[in-house]
Order: C-alpha cells, then sequence, then structure tokens
C-alpha cells in the first residue's frame, strides 16, 4: 500500500453547533436520529474552539440544524476569532434581521467571515416552501438584508422535484433580481428526511436528465456564475468526461478514474455533530470519537476509519461491490460515500444517485447523444 | 539600535506535507508557503532580534549555510513578511 502523505492536522472542520431548526425542510440529511442528539453548552464548544486552535485549524464552516437558533451563536463566532480562525455560517436565512446584522459588527467578526450561505429552492413561496415549508418571504428577507449590507453571501439551491421547472426563475432571481455574484446547486438525495420523502423530492434519472438540460443553458446564459460540486450540474462535466474518456483513451487528470476516489474530503478536513461526535463528514456519520472526551489530533492520525476512507482511493472501481461488470468502471469514481453508507453501511461501494450505468439505462442514452 | 522583528500573533503556521510550512492571516485570508527556513525565520521573530541575529541563529540552525550568501535573502524575506502582515518591526 502506497503511503498516504497526510497534512498534521486537519485544514478546516465543518461543525453542527446545535440539532434545533426552526424548518423541517423535506431534503435534510440532518433530520431524524440527528435531532435527538444533545446540543453541546456553550462552555464545550468554545474549549473545543481552543483546541481547533492549537491544532492550528484555519477555517470552519458553522451550520446545524439552524445556527442562528443558539442564543449564543456570537458567543461561538469570538471564540473561533480568538482561537485564530476564519468561519463561514450556513443558514436557512429565515431568522437573519437588521439586528443580526448589528452584531457582526462587533470586533472581527466581520473580517473573519468568509460567508455565509443561505439555501433558497425557489423563485416565489409556492415553489420554496414546497421544499422548504413557511420560510420563503423569510429567507429573501435576510438574504436581500445580507446582500445590501454588502456581506459575502452566497446561496445554495438544491435542486428537487418541485423547483425542476423553476431553475430559470431561480436563477433571474439571484442573479438579476438580488445581484448576487453567482451560485451555487446540487440536488435531493434520499438521506435523513430526504429518505422518508423521496419519492417527493427527489429527482429520478429522467429528471436528472432535464435538470442538467436546463442547467446547461442557465451556464450559457450566465457564464462563470453557476458553481456546482454535486448535483445535475456538476453531472453535465462529469459525464461528458466519462464518455469522452471511454471515447478515447484519454483520462481526464482532474479527478482519478477507475478507482474509488471521490471524496478527499478525509485528507483535509473532519466533522463534529452537534453533540459533539467527530465524524469524517456531517453527511458520513461514522462515529470516530467526541470532541469532549477525545483528541482531535489522534484520530486524524490513527482512527480506521479515517485511514481506511484514505485508502479507498486504491479500490479499483471494479472491485466495487456491484460494479464488476459495468462498462464504466474504468471511468467511474464512485462518487460521494455518505449516501452507500447510508445505504449499504458501507462507504466502499458506487454511490447509486450518481449512477452513470443506472442513469442510460433509465434514460435510454447517454449525455453524449 | 536596529529594528528588531515581531511576529504577528494572530498567525498561524502549520507544517505541510513535503517539507512545506504554511502560514495563514486569518485577518486577511491570506496564505503563503514556505520552507523549513522561511518558518524558522519566523519563529525568530520574537521581538528580541534584528536581522543580524537572526541570519545568525539561522547560519547556526542550519549548518553550512553562509552568513553573506543569506542575509540578503533573510532581509527580502522579513520584508514581504511585514507587508503580509506575518510580522511587524519594532523600531
Amino acid at each position: 500500500m502506497a503511503d498516504l502523505t497526510l497534512t498534521p492536522t486537519p485544514h478546516s472542520i465543518d461543525i453542527s453547533l446545535t440539532g434545533r431548526c426552526n424548518l423541517k425542510c423535506k431534503y435534510c440529511f440532518y433530520a431524524n436520529e440527528m435531532t435527538a442528539l444533545t446540543d453541546l453548552s456553550t462552555e464545550k464548544w468554545l474549549a473545543c474552539f481552543e483546541e481547533l486552535g492549537r491544532l492550528n485549524v484555519m477555517e470552519v464552516t458553522l451550520s446545524g440544524g439552524e445556527a442562528f437558533t443558539r442564543p449564543d451563536l456570537f458567543e461561538l463566532i469570538d471564540g473561533v476569532i480568538a482561537n485564530r480562525m476564519r468561519y463561514s455560517i450556513l443558514s436557512n436565512g429565515t431568522l437573519i434581521t437588521d439586528k443580526t446584522l448589528e452584531q457582526f459588527a462587533v470586533g472581527k467578526r466581520r473580517q473573519r467571515l468568509n460567508y455565509i450561505q443561505i439555501s433558497i429552492d425557489g423563485s416565489r413561496p409556492e415553489v420554496h416552501d414546497a421544499s422548504r415549508p413557511n420560510s420563503f418571504t423569510r429567507a429573501v428577507r435576510g438574504l436581500r438584508l445580507l446582500k445590501e449590507a454588502g456581506f459575502p453571501v452566497t446561496v445554495r439551491v438544491t435542486i428537487n422535484k418541485h423547483n425542476l421547472h423553476d431553475l430559470e426563475n431561480i436563477a433571474a432571481l439571484l442573479l438579476e433580481d438580488i445581484g448576487l455574484p453567482s451560485f451555487s446547486t446540487n440536488d435531493a438525495i434520499p438521506m435523513g428526511s430526504g429518505c422518508q420523502n423521496e419519492q417527493e423530492i427527489a429527482l429520478g434519472p429522467r429528471e436528472q436528465l432535464e435538470a442538467m438540460d436546463i442547467m446547461r443553458r442557465l451556464l450559457e446564459r450566465y457564464p462563470g456564475r453557476l458553481n456546482a460540486q454535486a448535483g445535475p450540474q456538476a453531472k453535465i462535466q462529469m459525464y461528458a468526461e466519462m464518455e469522452h474518456a471511454r471515447r478515447t483513451g484519454e483520462k481526464t487528470t482532474r479527478w482519478g478514474m477507475g478507482y474509488l476516489t471521490a471524496c478527499g474530503c478525509t485528507f483535509s478536513k473532519l466533522a463534529i455533530l452537534h453533540d459533539g461526535t467527530i465524524v469524517p463528514c456531517n453527511m458520513l456519520t461514522v462515529r470516530l470519537g467526541n470532541v469532549t472526551t477525545d483528541s482531535i489530533r489522534e484520530i486524524w492520525h490513527t482512527h480506521p476509519v479515517l485511514k481506511a476512507m484514505r485508502e479507498r482511493r486504491f479500490i479499483p472501481m471494479q472491485e466495487v461491490p456491484g460494479c464488476a461488470n459495468c462498462e464504466w468502471a474504468p471511468y467511474c469514481n464512485g462518487s460521494c460515500p455518505a449516501l452507500p453508507y447510508t445505504l449499504y453501511g458501507d462507504f466502499n461501494r458506487a454511490n447509486p444517485h450518481d449512477c452513470y450505468r443506472r442513469f442510460i439505462q433509465e434514460v435510454g442514452h447517454g449525455v453524449a447523444q | 539600535m536596529p529594528a528588531r522583528y515581531l511576529r504577528n500573533p494572530d498567525i498561524v503556521c502549520r507544517e505541510e506535507p513535503f517539507d512545506q510550512w504554511l502560514f495563514f492571516n486569518p485577518d486577511t485570508n491570506n496564505r503563503r508557503f514556505s520552507n523549513a527556513v522561511g518558518a524558522a525565520v519566523w519563529h525568530l521573530c520574537d521581538g528580541t532580534r534584528d536581522l543580524s541575529q537572526i541570519v545568525q541563529e539561522i547560519c547556526q540552525t542550519f549548518e553550512g549555510v553562509p552568513l553573506d550568501d543569506v542575509t540578503g535573502d533573510i532581509a527580502a524575506l522579513l520584508q514581504s513578511m511585514e507587508a503580509e502582515g506575518f510580522i511587524s518591526r519594532i523600531e
């Protein structure tokens, strides 16, 4: 086995500060059993941030639940700042008011803020609220407040069955009306609430294809202003590169084809759930320890689960269960391991939601045609 | 009295793979990679040392480094670190 060179400590940590949320979104992966856990106290989070400071962690992403439901949020942000870190916040935007913005003016809270990301799923209440109930007006108000006050604000649109035919209107709202420089997309996946609501919310292959066509048009209309690490927009390029590699034999150097290389997160980051549980990612909740009792440094260097996740990249796709006879295996990377772990209890499997073979079987053709 | 150099206490100096060091300024989000000599120079900026003292210590730590050769390099390094807010100068 090749020796992997690892950073001595993580660069960044994703932190779910609370399990509480004022919304009940239909695809929330942070739902069900997660909400049964108890939030860490202010003191315990501050002690955690001191450890992150000692580890020279550079940035944290604060989310929940909904981070703004914590009355001590700004005290916690000051703890992040005191320990030489920058931070970002992922929020539903509904609790952001003028008073919230005033609190960012204290000390270095504004200076150390990388961005606030707001989730917007529709251009109008009927669409947005279908997946994020009773929240459109407040979410857009929060977004506009941040934008008008000059905050570094971005938006994530989670593409789902309810907003598929509203994507062009959403882009117009965000880029033209509100005037954001850009926004990003992904799609609803069957995890957490999304598992119970899969039929209602998650895109099937035919809807994925339709979403890819729409996103292709939007990319032409708004060049350089739409981003995606996952979902239909990301698949436009990923599937095209797989087609190209199979046709020409030229494999992309952007990502490792033919091996379980998807997700390099465990080489640079970790996540902490709201009860202090340390996990590889807040979507891949294999318990590695708890910040109140365990050393993050030791877990980072010695935990067998992290070691196994880092070594996924040496597993040929042909050896992955269900992929042995797939003609796309030499060009695939298995995609995000969180869903297979949720479905099969095994992260060394391919993500069925992103499977190109399944996509072709159901749609009847590939993206090259 | 020659100027002495002091580390910015907010700067993060991380060891990285392949014998690299990463300086991170959380106030500006500026990141700069350096080698072990750069990291050693930064650590020597404790407010008590001037350029000649830093050069001397570096030459002692990294054997075989000729003093004349490194003085200009370290002076330039200190200048750029100061410009990027990683250290300050005490006159």
